[in-house]
């Protein structure tokens, strides 16, 4: 096989590689990997494959997709049970009604919170993929000011939250044309932490956003949040294993958060009352 | 508490994918609302709720290779769509790629090569599960993905070329 012909072979493999160490270190890319490093042309061909990969993604992400249309459930599955589910509708309107809350109200609160479901999904694909950090350092102030010069939010109640915590890093992350301001932790267990930051506009407000409170697993990873002032806080864990409820726990009995009067301020408040 | 909904959380990919194999917005709408009524009707069934979004794509796969038996309307839809990209004005100064001509770009892509691809790009899927949702094997995908970043590579190619000889709008 000549020259060509190999290189060619190691191109069809690397092309299909995506960024992040679980397949840099996977056999299938190993050999291809180890020919990177002694062939410059076959370097260099990589670099821009990459640099082609990072432009087309980044493009085709940012497209705008227009709002989800409602799906109703098929009909054939509605009539199986009529009574049941007449009783059932009967039994929750009435449950609802007494408390002030339609169904109409319910409907609406999972459609606004569907932005928060997108995020936790996003951040924790991202951080169960490989990146690098904008910049590593101890000094809660030095990530704010790289944060903020990068558009991202210096996120006011980061003390509070992590008092114990040690900051380790930052970094601006795009989440579909949105800015989200990464600033990981650690604690004393050597446990790590991202939280990843967005004003609560991002998630369609805060009623919408208090639905992080939810632990959530992603990706392997504990996701999991709580608002604060203008802004919603939701923390990933970095590893499979790590638990993030030693950091979530005291941040949502600090910035416990009692919404507005009215239908969903009701249901919201069901949605935020302290674990136990 | 509110209940996770995985559908909703996967739909701005599921709709990018949709729209990158069925090349116009209505039979994308389609695709999607499609996948949603057989994940509603099937839900259940999904024993490891893990395997929920391969399990969307997969089905959206499906469903857009059994719609492709329409071959008039597609060849119709096709015209318009080519069309729709000659029209498109080429990039900015700054050449930089934007998010409508990149999805016109992957939607001239022939298959089978464009349904690996986007899944690549837009979802960020490993060819590993890549091969899952198409349901081929993990070197068909690696050489599709090959292939169809060369064509890709090649319309890129040719896009900024002729964006160089367009004039700029409002120039004389």
């Amino acid at each position: 096989m000549s020259r060509e012909d190999t290189n060619k072979a190691f191109e069809e493999i690397l092309s299909a590689y995506r960024t992040g160490d679980e397949e840099r270190y996977a056999d299938d890319f190993a050999e291809s990997f180890q020919a990177l490093e002694t062939d410059r042309e076959l370097e260099n061909w990589f670099k821009d494959d990459q640099a082609f990969d990072d432009e087309f993604r980044a493009a085709l992400n940012a497209f705008k997709v227009p709002e989800m249309k409602p799906v109703e459930a098929p009909k054939a599955e509605i009539k199986r049970f009529p009574f049941l589910k007449l009783a059932a509708a009967a039994l929750f309107a009435g449950v609802l009604g007494g408390i002030g809350v339609s169904q109409y109200g319910a409907a609406q609160q999972r459609k606004t919170t569907a932005l928060v479901d997108d995020m936790r999904q996003s951040m924790a694909a991202f951080a169960a993929s490989s990146f690098e950090l904008d910049t590593m350092n101890n000094d809660l102030n030095v990530l704010r000011d790289l944060i903020v010069s990068k558009g991202g939010t210096e996120a006011p109640d980061l003390e509070t939250i992590f008092a114990n915590g040690l900051p380790m890093g930052c970094k601006v992350v795009d989440w579909d044309g949105r800015k989200v301001s990464l600033y990981c932790f650690g604690n004393a267990a050597g446990q790590v932490v991202h939280a990843f930051v967005v004003p609560t506009e991002e998630l369609n407000g805060p009623r919408a956003a208090a639905a992080l409170q939810a632990v959530v697993e992603f990706s392997k990873r504990d996701t999991g949040g709580f608002v604060a002032g203008d802004y919603a806080y939701l923390l990933v864990s970095s590893m499979p294993g790590v638990d993030i409820k030693p950091f979530l726990l005291p941040a949502q009995e600090t910035f416990a958060w009692i919404p507005e009067s009215g239908p969903e301020g009701l249901l919201t408040a069901a949605v935020i009352l302290p674990r136990l | 508490m509110s209940e996770f909904n995985p559908a909703e959380a996967h739909y701005q990919s599921l709709y990018r994918f949709a729209l990158s194999l069925a090349r116009h917005p209505y039979d994308a709408e389609d695709l999607v609302h499609q996948t949603y009524l057989k994940w509603m009707k099937n839900r259940d069934k999904i024993r490891d709720k893990a395997k929920t979004k391969s399990w969307l794509f997969t089905t959206l796969h499906r469903e857009f290779l059994h719609g492709q038996k329409s071959k008039a309307r597609q060849t119709l839809v096709e015209a318009d769509q080519l069309d729709r990209v000659a029209e498109k004005p080429g990039p900015d100064a700054g050449n930089k790629l934007d998010a409508e001509y990149a999805m016109n770009l992957m939607q001239q892509v022939p298959e089978p090569y464009r349904a690996s691809l986007s899944l690549f790009y837009v979802q960020d899927f490993s060819y590993r599960e890549i091969a899952e949702v198409l349901e081929i094997a993990p070197g068909t995908v690696m050489s599709r993905i090959y292939r169809g970043k060369q064509i890709l590579k090649d319309l890129m190619v040719t896009w900024k070329q002729s964006s160089k000889t367009q004039p700029q709008a409002g120039a004389e």
